[in-house]
């Protein structure tokens, strides 16, 4: 059989298997009109934030429930691009995915890359010393007297260090290394590589997809951290994103001040607006690597 | 090949109970060297961040003074909870906690199935519209609460939207995020919005992993949707079900401090303080409210019922045949 035949030949199976023959019946439009009235909900709060963001403050106050723009401004938006704290706020954050995520991994992979080595001396005793952190902590006040005797308050390394290795993700790491062919680590030392070479020439590059779900992880973790920095970070100029975001929606007595023309600015407005400058980018690249992250939940799921 | 006889070596030790002499030690990690060079750092990233924090369990006993120091503050043995449960406010964090924990986790757990038993019955003729409202569902998951309490506090504001709506209807006005009695509705309904789409994924990806034959056994059998759902997918999903709730069991002192901290305010703290939050409060609040031991006593309690929890509904899931989480 030719290989399209043999493509035909499937698809026509899979037709039958999955039900494209059967009509559809007035229960399965119920389930189209439900999941779209879902969809509505997530949805609609979305939008109206987003409407918020281009009205007026008259438009905003004569009712905030709209279906459609009713007198459009920019204001809110001007304000918040001109806002050095909010433009300090991205370039921070910026700093601490790309420097976060590269030092997450690295420790990540190195962590994962050992705790799988049946040849690793105390293997179950660090395992062990690693899950009992997951259950205990030291609890919030040693936490940050460490943090400030190790001279990290008002530092940007508070955003990385304190954060190299999250355990769940190195878990998923060390699992599937695990799940690697011995041979494979065989042939790599029978050519004479040593651990380190082995790990980044041979099992780097197979858990490829595994490494790039948990550096997206990372990546989104760095991107909506916000209590670490909170609690030290007090610098204007060094306040991730989220923190000034924080700063502008919950506490009242913080605000972006006057709009660049002077006038008092439209605070809704203003909030929205900063809403959209924080989350646009995770927005606009998370339909291209939802299959990443939901590959992330069946890899923790099956092993965890 | 050495790494070889190392794995023969380990695999005969689970065996016979083979211990290595000191010098088969000593030439393993010599072999090794590598692995102990590359694993130094993660140990002390977990020494430094996790470890050594520990110590300071000790301020549950102490009266802290910060000129002092941790270790020259003066011990007070069980004073720092003794004081704690005697106070009101106590038990209304903890009653607050427990409720909150269990409407989450009971909401936590029903909505996401019906989600996932809903996409996964949407005819596969619409298997593209399919895709794009999964997108929309798990979406909210990978915002931070800041952003969420954000929107939430404009939707319920006293002029937001959901107010416009009760006003076109000719209604009054509520002020939701002050009154208790809608204070807790809302951070179950926001909590679901964020969580629940994500959570059916985990169950749609077991869904799929049915045997379509069973299905169709079913259907020559003449049975309905309705009795495939219940007598075919809910079984297969019902083990992982309950593997998550005794995840959830562990947390159950947890009910969620992001989401909490940043939609509750003064006037609800009555319904709506739950121990994190509370134990930030005596740790960072007003000068009047702090209380260092008070805060790490209140932290270690919550440590250690949540530790015995999750040991304990361990226990019972293996003894009722499912697999444990240890």
């Amino acid at each position: 059989m030719s290989k399209a035949a043999k493509v035909a030949e499937f698809d026509k199976k899979m037709f039958r298997k999955k039900g494209f023959h059967k009509k559809l019946g007035k229960a399965d439009y119920a389930i189209l009109i439900i999941l779209t009235i879902y969809a509505v909900l997530i949805i609609y709060p979305f939008y109206n934030a987003f409407l918020i963001s281009i009205s007026t403050e008259q438009a905003y106050l004569s009712n905030a429930f709209m279906l459609w723009p009713k007198q459009l401004s920019g204001e809110a938006y001007q304000t918040v691009f001109t806002s050095d704290l909010l433009l300090s706020g991205y370039l921070i954050t910026i700093y601490r995915v790309v420097l976060g995520v590269a030092i997450n991994l690295i420790f990540t992979i190195l962590a994962g890359y050992v705790l799988s080595r049946d040849n690793f001396f105390g293997k179950n005793f660090v395992m062990n010393m690693i899950i009992v952190t997951i259950f205990f902590g030291g609890g919030l006040i040693p936490y940050y007297n460490l943090i400030l005797s190790l001279g990290f308050k008002n530092s940007p390394l508070v955003l990385i260090i304190p954060g190299a290795i999250d355990t769940f993700n190195m878990l998923l790491v060390r699992n599937y290394f695990y799940s690697i062919p011995k041979e494979l680590e065989e042939a790599a030392k029978i050519d004479g590589a040593n651990d380190i070479q082995t790990l980044f020439k041979v099992f780097v590059p197979v858990a490829m997809p595994v490494i790039a779900t948990v550096g997206l992880f990372y990546a989104v973790g760095h991107w909506n951290e916000w209590f670490n920095s909170f609690l030290f970070i007090d610098e204007q100029k060094l306040k991730p994103l989220q923190l000034v975001l924080r700063e502008i929606i919950v506490d009242t007595t913080s605000s972006l001040g006057p709009t660049p023309s002077g006038k008092p600015s439209f605070t809704e407005g203003v909030k929205m607006a900063s809403i959209y400058f924080t989350m646009l980018p995770v927005m606009l690249i998370y339909p291209f690597v939802q299959k990443h992250f939901v590959r992330g939940i069946m890899v923790g799921a099956l092993k965890g | 090949m050495r790494v070889q006889t190392l794995t023969k070596l380990k695999k005969n030790n689970k065996k016979k109970h083979y211990k290595l002499t000191l010098k088969e030690l000593g030439s393993s990690i010599v072999q090794n060297k590598y692995l102990y060079i590359m694993i130094a750092p993660c140990v002390a990233f977990y020494i430094i961040f996790s470890y050594f924090p520990m110590y300071g369990i000790i301020l549950a006993f102490k009266d802290y003074y910060p000129n002092l120091g941790i270790a020259a503050s003066p011990w007070v043995g069980w004073d720092n909870f003794r004081y704690l449960f005697e106070q009101e406010q106590f038990w209304r964090v903890l009653r607050n906690t427990v409720l909150i924990s269990v409407g989450r986790i009971a909401l936590g757990s029903i909505v996401p199935i019906i989600i996932a038993l809903l996409i996964n019955e949407l005819s596969i003729r619409f298997r593209k519209y399919k895709r794009v409202v999964q997108t929309v569902y798990t979406f909210p998951k990978f915002l931070s609460w800041v952003i969420i309490a954000g929107i939430v506090r404009e939707l319920f504001a006293n002029r937001g939207a959901v107010n416009g709506i009760i006003f076109a209807f000719g209604g009054e006005p509520v002020n939701f995020l002050s009154k208790g009695g809608f204070f807790i509705p809302l951070l179950f309904v926001s909590d679901l919005w964020k969580e629940a789409g994500w959570a059916s994924i985990i169950y749609l990806a077991s869904m799929s992993g049915i045997d379509i034959g069973l299905y169709e056994a079913a259907e020559i059998d003449g049975a309905n949707r309705w009795q495939k759902m219940r007598n075919i997918t809910l079984p297969h999903i019902k083990p992982l079900f309950i593997l998550l709730l005794i995840l959830s069991m562990g947390s159950i002192l947890s009910a969620g401090f992001d989401q909490i901290f940043n939609l509750y305010n003064p006037l609800v703290y009555d319904v709506s303080d739950i121990i994190d939050t509370y134990v930030y409060r005596l740790a960072f609040g007003t000068a009047a409210a702090t209380n260092p031991g008070i805060s790490t006593a209140l932290g270690l309690f919550k440590s250690v019922i949540s530790f015995f929890l999750l040991l304990f509904t361990d226990r019972v899931a293996k003894m009722t045949g499912e697999r444990g989480v240890i």
